[in-house]
């Protein structure tokens, strides 16, 4: 591939509101993530983490500065540009956001129905298989009404790994979730990110996780303040 | 159903699954879109009866060319025409038989009930071939008895004794305009908007009980070719031989034509009716619309998700369009079923034809699709604006 960063940003800034109600809440983002890293961006609510997130996920229109996802300039891309990007990621949300008409099962199909009929040949299977990696084996086909804030968090987790992305974006994956299934959803991108070079960037308050990524950005004010590379990740917590 | 759907897609059928999880809105849903198709079906069923009823005396006529005075809009008020055009009419190749057709309307109170009924009265030459109808035409030769008439069976609320009395043979003696009239037969034809029912005399009476009228201006002429396939040419050819300009020449379909015209454009009732379909359509819009704005609001966040796991616009107009049809099926068909139960009781109590023809259906069905895909166009606009970030 072209490019060994997965996400590149340089001089990133964000204004929500224009004119004299403007409020800049991204000043100069420079970040380097490569393909297979597990980068956790931390810092105290309003900082800008979900900002950052959106902008590099496709979720939300470039201003200003540089953001290349996969070696795509997202800057000024095209809708259409913007859609294709969107089918080679996976975002798990800060709200699980499941459609509550749909059976787990069926919102897992969701995010592999995008890719064509030819990806849903044995979806059946790989919906399953997926909801047995997060635990949720016997619950395939209750409807979210039916299930816990957290077990529906991690059916939204299988839904944005289903489709198999290049870039998994995480918002608060953990924070609905008790001890035992937050570290089951966070090993299991790790796991991803060591057997399929998938990138995994994930913002977190979450202390217990910590441990499993790569690298840990800390954000101020809309500024990145600090960066800390981890040496074994993912050991401490083998421990546990 | 929805394994049908999601086959036929090639994806899951999220807008019927969305449709049926909320029973209640489904409930209101589906009323609405039956309430407005049944507003439609019926605007169109009373509409239809008027143009069918308007030109049933137009149809009896055995004729290829009609000839009208020069201003004709409709039989009801057709002014006379004099009948020197009907020979000149004669004198143009082609043109075998011709033959003056008398029309007017009159009262007529049923003593023995106090019944009022308004009958049009059609005045023909009892030895001359005046109607389609061949029965009717050989029934009409009983009229050179002077005073006697055919009447319709199917007037409105037409006495039954008469009737009966009729059908055993016998003739009943009525007053009409202060003349003694004999009922000899029956015929059949049927009430209308504008009269109750038909009357067929002779000339000759019909003179007496329109004292005003002269032999000489009769209402109509008919007119036979030898080979019918020519109408528009003769017509054409009569057209430019009678150049006085007081009188005209069409065809019988053009004829029909122009009187159904009249009763659509020109005539309150015609209005009301198409208004009244205006009405159905926007109520259904308005429902439709309602309906699916609320769910697309509902669902927004789940759409927004959707939307940033990079399913495309045509997507989101995929599920609420099928949503939208499957309003405008599952409103149609009670809308339909009603609407035959009220077709036949609405037909019972006017003596109107209303009828339900294969294509009104269809029609109504399509009306209600594009109805419910516009209600769906506007409610997506929205949604397709937005970047999902802004959605959540
Ligand atoms: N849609 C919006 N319109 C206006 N301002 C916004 C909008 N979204 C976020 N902001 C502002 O931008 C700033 C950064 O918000 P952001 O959501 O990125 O913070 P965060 O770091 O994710 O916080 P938290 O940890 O609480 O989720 C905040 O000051 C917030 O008020
Ligand atoms: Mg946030």
């Amino acid at each position: 591939m072209a490019s060994e960063f997965a996400i590149e940003t340089k001089q990133l800034c964000h204004t929500f509101g224009t004119g004299a109600a403007g409020v800049r809440v991204l000043h100069n983002v420079d970040l380097n993530i490569k393909r297979g890293e597990v980068v956790i961006l931390m810092g105290p609510s309003g900082s800008g983490k979900t900002t950052v997130l959106t902008l590099v996920g496709c979720l939300r229109s470039v201003q200003e500065g540089s953001v290349k996802l996969l070696g795509t300039e997202l800057n000024g891309a095209s809708d259409e540009t913007l859609m294709r990007m969107r089918h080679r990621i996976g975002f798990i949300f800060q709200a699980h956001n499941l459609h509550k008409s749909l059976t787990a099962t069926q919102n897992v199909q969701m995010g592999l129905q995008i890719h064509g009929r030819q990806a849903n040949r044995n979806w059946r299977e790989a919906c399953r298989h997926m909801l047995e990696l997060v635990g949720l084996g016997d619950r395939v086909d209750f409807m979210p009404d039916q299930l816990s804030g957290g077990q529906k968090q991690r059916v939204a987790v299988a839904r944005s790994l289903v489709g198999n992305p290049e870039v998994v974006f995480a918002d608060e994956p953990t924070a609905a979730l008790d001890k035992e299934s937050g570290h089951r959803v966070v090993s299991l991108l790790r796991r991803l990110a060591d057997e399929r070079q998938t990138t995994i960037f994930m913002v977190t308050h979450d202390h217990r996780v910590l441990d499993y990524a790569d690298r840990i950005i800390k954000m101020e004010d809309g500024r990145v303040v600090e960066e800390k590379s981890i040496l074994f990740p993912g050991m401490e917590s083998a421990n546990h | 159903m929805s394994r049908i759907i999601g086959w036929l897609w090639g994806r899951l059928p999220i807008g019927w699954l969305q449709l049926m999880h909320n029973k209640t809105r489904l409930i209101a849903a589906v009323g609405g879109v039956t309430f407005a198709n049944v507003l439609i079906f019926m605007q169109l069923g009373f509409m239809n009866a008027l143009f069918e009823t308007s030109v049933f005396s137009h149809r009896s006529f055995d004729a290829d060319i009609v000839l009208v005075s020069s201003d004709f809009r409709s039989l009801r008020e057709a002014n006379p025409l004099p009948r020197s055009r009907m020979y000149q009419a004669l004198a143009v190749p082609g043109v075998h038989y011709a033959t003056p057709v008398y029309i007017g309307t009159r009262f007529w109170t049923d003593t023995s009930t106090g019944d009022t009924t308004n009958f049009r009265v059609t005045g023909v030459d009892p030895n001359a071939d005046v109607f389609d109808d061949k029965d009717l035409s050989a029934k009409a030769r009983q009229l050179r008895l002077p005073d006697t008439a055919i009447v319709d069976q199917r007037t409105r609320d037409f006495n039954a004794n008469i009737q009966a009395t009729l059908q055993s043979g016998r003739s009943v003696n009525v007053e009409i305009g202060g003349r003694s009239i004999s009922f000899v037969s029956l015929f059949d034809q049927g009430a209308s908007f504008d009269v109750d029912g038909s009357l067929i005399v002779s000339d000759q009476t019909f003179f007496a009980l329109f004292p005003n009228r002269r032999p000489g201006t009769p209402t109509l002429v008919l007119l036979k070719i030898d080979d019918p396939s020519q109408a528009a040419e003769i017509t054409e050819h009569i057209n430019q031989h009678l150049a006085h300009g007081d009188v005209k020449a069409m065809t019988k379909q053009a004829f029909i034509e122009a009187e159904q015209s009249y009763q659509a454009t020109q005539t309150p009732i015609g209005f009301v009716f198409g208004f009244g379909v205006g009405i159905g359509i926007v109520v259904g819009l308005v429902i439709v619309y309602q309906v699916l704005s609320t769910d697309v609001q509902d669902h927004l966040s789940e759409y927004a998700t959707f939307k940033a796991i990079g399913y495309p616009p045509r997507f989101f107009f995929g599920v609420v369009l099928e949503e939208a049809l499957s309003l405008a099926a599952l409103g149609f068909i009670p809308g339909l079923v009603i609407c035959l139960v009220l077709y036949e009781l609405a037909a019972a109590k006017t003596g109107l034809p209303i009828t339900m023809p294969w294509t009104r259906p269809l029609f109504v069905f399509c009306l209600t699709a594009a109805m419910c895909t516009l209600s769906g166009v506007i409610a997506t606009r929205r949604l397709n604006a937005a970047d999902p970030a802004e959605l959540f």
